[in-house]
């Protein structure tokens, strides 16, 4: 089986899950046969991928050494400041940057993000026409237009992979294009994947794909080294929050519910490692709240350190107000840390290991931090047994679903 | 099997278990301490009243039919003190219906803790007490004395049946798994390995399951159970009589009305005693007509849940263990109160519900402990416990010498 891959890459800073779930996506894929293509974004900037090197000695296609995995994976880059996350702001202010700096931005890359993204469909087209596969794959919004251009341009089956929606990042579905685009590609394409049933359930009911059409492939995480707990320093307790500080991601709850508990438990530590548009809010609601001295921002950290953070923490927290999924569930598990998740998160349907609230009950929320905090038979069995949960959880297991998808639209 | 030519009609020994626990109410951390109602009373009243609709009602009307055709129809039932409080409190016409059976004289009402507890499993002294405060509610509800013991969920073991038999009881109750009867049949009245040889009744699991658990489901190859493939399989049992123990919401509530179950129940009855010399008995008449056979023992604890039919369904994990043991650490306390409150509270607490509820067990068991949890998850479960037995401890006094309880829940039982 051949797929070309419209991906992201695995994100030297921790900033979401999307390129952490290509990534292991594709190395699964590899694992078991499959030729990928796989087209990213390449900024002017060349970016840390210890990852993505290990799988692939090739770079821009040239020259494969005669690796038997980089055989059987290529990549392709298209220059391009797309990533994920990037919103129509974002994009306007880093072009206004790189203007500033004299780098020559406009001249390549699109005026604006609708622009660029249509651009970037462009450029996957003459990819697509070069490239031998069975199955196009794209992950998200930002690559459903290149995988609608290269199904075009070679007449092979389209699958749109759905790690978030609109929906999801907003609440609602009224950001113009992106909105737009979603709802062109999920109507055209020949298989949706979404990242849970949760996700399924949304798209089906806000985007009418049909069920026949609608296939649920859970993230997953790989076994790996972690951080021994002993490793750390002991401390306050600690309570952590990680990942992009945006509205989807509910850091109010936290912050109101960090309230609740720091007035029951003066030795209690709050940390928020990442960052986004909300982290200035967030900031003032902790001054407001005289929570300063109780709280930490680290901004975005790189894996290692984000590792000893969930290694340290006593309790990790994901309010989300709508959560597709949430890797760093997982992550947090894997370090033996217990996990508190809103009931809107896909994560809960692979693991039940965790304490789950309801978004927004910010007392729910505090009483189970503190009931986490309070009696260590709960703490004990929720590090163990989400250990061990998630040891049974691989990227290879979810490439194979992908795969069986693959193979039902070759056979049709 | 007695020498003989023909094979007689073996006796059946039919007992239900009727038992609602106290669930809990939503209850958290900042609720310690400004917050003394434990108890979702809304939902507990809500279940009661669908379970007795569904259930309590139309299988005891069934029961008064067949007590009313067949003069040898007879059968035995354990109401917990909690059901039969909710009863008295909710349903006022399912506790009458219960007094009706009672009153047939066909019905026997076995003995248990008043709390359906895992008392047992803590102290000798609080299951002592609860036994006796059942005791005198099942007075006070049908003017019974029970003769026979069945502890919570068939948690037996050898110690359970020497402190039955010294309560005194004439026999005890267990469930016939391979591991207390080794190659013995289950169809016979044993010893308990006392020092008395306190007579037991083992649970016939296939037979009794087969109506409990297997009766509506279609992947099994038996399915549809018919009375007559039933009372085929009743009748090859070799042995003195088949105990059939099940809880009495199978009939309706575990097994729906349409699945066809009281039909089923009814006509199979109504085969049996069409023929000569077919008969029901009660525990009590098992052990007093049919010879005491062999003497088993279970130096370990065993019960009728679960695949591993042990205490895991209530003790199996770390959460259920420090739930269990925190809620003991406050029985010196609670006694030495004084307070009739915080024992009721304390008891409602040691129902086995709250602790199955805990289980964090995997493959097939976890379904039916989530079929009966009110929660969302064995941590839920845990939480909401912890909290609320932290109340209960700052509303003890402060420790001090001991008094006892008021006398008529420490009583030692009446000598039957």
């Amino acid at each position: 089986m051949r797929a070309l891959m419209f991906g992201w890459e695995f994100p030297p800073y921790v900033s979401g899950g999307l390129g952490v779930a290509c990534e292991g996506l594709v190395r699964g894929l590899v694992e078991l046969d499959a030729e990928v293509a796989l087209v990213l974004p390449r900024r002017s900037a060349p970016s840390a991928l210890p990852n993505l090197k290990m799988l692939s000695p090739a770079d821009d296609g040239g020259s494969a050494r005669p690796r038997p995995r980089g055989r059987r994976l290529r990549v392709r880059r298209i220059p391009s400041p797309l990533r994920p996350y990037i919103t129509e702001f974002l994009y306007e202010d880093e072009r206004r940057e790189a203007e500033r700096l004299g780098t020559n931005f406009a001249g390549n890359y699109g005026p604006d993000l609708p622009r660029e993204v249509l651009r970037y469909a462009g450029a996957a087209a003459r990819i697509a026409a070069r490239e031998r596969f069975d199955v196009i794959h794209a992950h998200d919004w930002l690559t459903f237009l290149a995988g609608l251009e290269a199904r075009k341009a070679t007449g092979k089956p389209l699958v749109l992979h759905v790690h978030a929606t609109e929906f999801d990042r907003a609440g609602n579905g009224d950001n113009g294009f992106v909105t737009a685009i979603e709802r062109l590609g999920l109507a055209e394409a020949d298989r949706v994947i979404t990242v849970s049933g949760y996700t399924a359930e949304l798209v089906a009911r806000e985007y009418g794909v049909p069920p026949g059409r609608l296939r649920v492939v859970h993230n997953a995480i790989d076994a790996r080294e972690t951080v021994g707990r002993w490793t750390v320093e002991e401390g306050d307790p600690l309570v952590l929050f990680a990942g992009r500080i945006t509205w989807q991601k509910g850091p109010g709850y936290f912050v109101e519910a960090a309230a609740r508990v720091a007035a029951e438990r003066p030795d209690v530590k709050f940390v928020v490692a990442g960052s986004g548009d909300r982290m200035a809010t967030m900031m003032e609601q902790v001054a407001a709240l005289d929570l300063k001295e109780r709280f930490l921002f680290t901004g975005f950290l790189p894996p290692a350190e984000l590792d000893r953070l969930y290694a340290r923490a006593d309790v990790y927290v994901m309010p989300s107000v709508s959560e597709p999924f949430g890797l760093t569930a997982l992550e947090a598990l894997q370090h033996g840390t217990p996990v508190i998740v809103s009931k809107s998160a896909g994560v809960s349907e692979v693991v039940r290991n965790v304490l789950r609230v309801e978004f927004g009950d910010v007392e729910d929320l505090a009483s189970k931090i503190l009931a986490v905090l309070t009696f260590p038979p709960l703490q004990e069995t929720l590090a163990s047994r989400g250990r061990a949960e998630v040891r049974r959880l691989s990227w290879r297991e979810s490439a194979a679903q992908c795969l069986a998808v693959y193979r039902e639209l070759v056979s049709e | 099997m007695r020498a003989g030519t023909k094979t007689p009609m073996i006796p059946i020994c039919l007992y239900f278990q009727v038992h609602q626990p106290y669930r809990l109410r939503r209850y958290n951390y900042f609720d310690v301490g400004r917050e003394h109602r434990y108890f979702d009373d809304a939902r507990n009243r809500e279940v009661l009243l669908e379970v007795a609709e569904r259930c309590y009602l139309p299988a005891t009307a069934m029961l008064e039919r067949l007590i009313a055709r067949h003069p040898r129809f007879a059968a035995a039932f354990s109401l917990s003190g909690t059901v039969l409080e909710q009863l008295a409190a909710w349903a006022p016409p399912a506790l009458e219906a219960f007094r009706r059976l009672a009153a047939s004289g066909r019905v026997e009402f076995l003995a248990e803790t008043s709390h359906h507890s895992l008392a047992w499993l803590a102290s000798r002294e609080e299951f002592a007490a609860q036994v006796a405060l059942h005791r005198a509610r099942l007075s006070a509800a049908f003017d019974v004395e029970p003769r026979v013991f069945r502890n919570t969920e068939l948690i037996y073991s050898d110690a359970l049946a020497a402190s039955v038999e010294e309560l005194g009881f004439a026999g005890v109750l267990a469930d016939g798994v391979e591991g207390l009867l080794g190659q013995r049949p289950p169809a016979r009245v044993y010893r308990a390995a006392t020092p008395g040889g306190l007579p037991l009744l083992v649970r016939h699991y296939r037979l009794s399951d087969d109506i409990a658990f297997r009766f509506s489901d279609r992947s099994w190859p038996e399915w549809p159970l018919t009375p007559e493939k039933y009372d085929r399989w009743v009748s090859s049992v070799k042995g003195d009589v088949v105990s059939l123990f099940m809880d009495f919401e199978t009939f309706g509530e575990h097994q729906r009305p349409e699945t066809g179950i009281f039909e089923f129940f009814e006509k199979w009855v109504d085969r049996r005693l069409s023929r000569r010399g077919a008969a029901f008995l009660t525990p009590s008449a098992a052990i007093d007509r049919l010879p005491a056979g062999d003497t088993l023992s279970s130096p370990s604890l065993m019960s009728w849940a679960d695949e591993a039919r042990d205490v895991s369904a209530w003790q199996g994990n770390d959460l259920q263990r420090d739930a269990l043991g925190k809620l003991f650490a406050l029985e010196r306390r609670v006694r030495a109160s004084g307070s009739d409150a915080l024992a009721e509270d304390f008891r409602r607490l040691s129902t086995s519900d709250h602790f199955y509820y805990m289980a964090t067990k995997s493959a097939g068991d976890d379904r039916v402990h989530a079929y009966f949890s009110p929660f969302d998850s064995p941590y839920d479960a845990y939480i909401t416990y912890m909290h609320v037995v932290s109340d209960l401890e700052r509303r003890l006094p402060r420790p001090a010498r001991a008094r006892s309880l008021r006398s008529d829940t420490t009583r030692p039982a009446p000598r039957a």
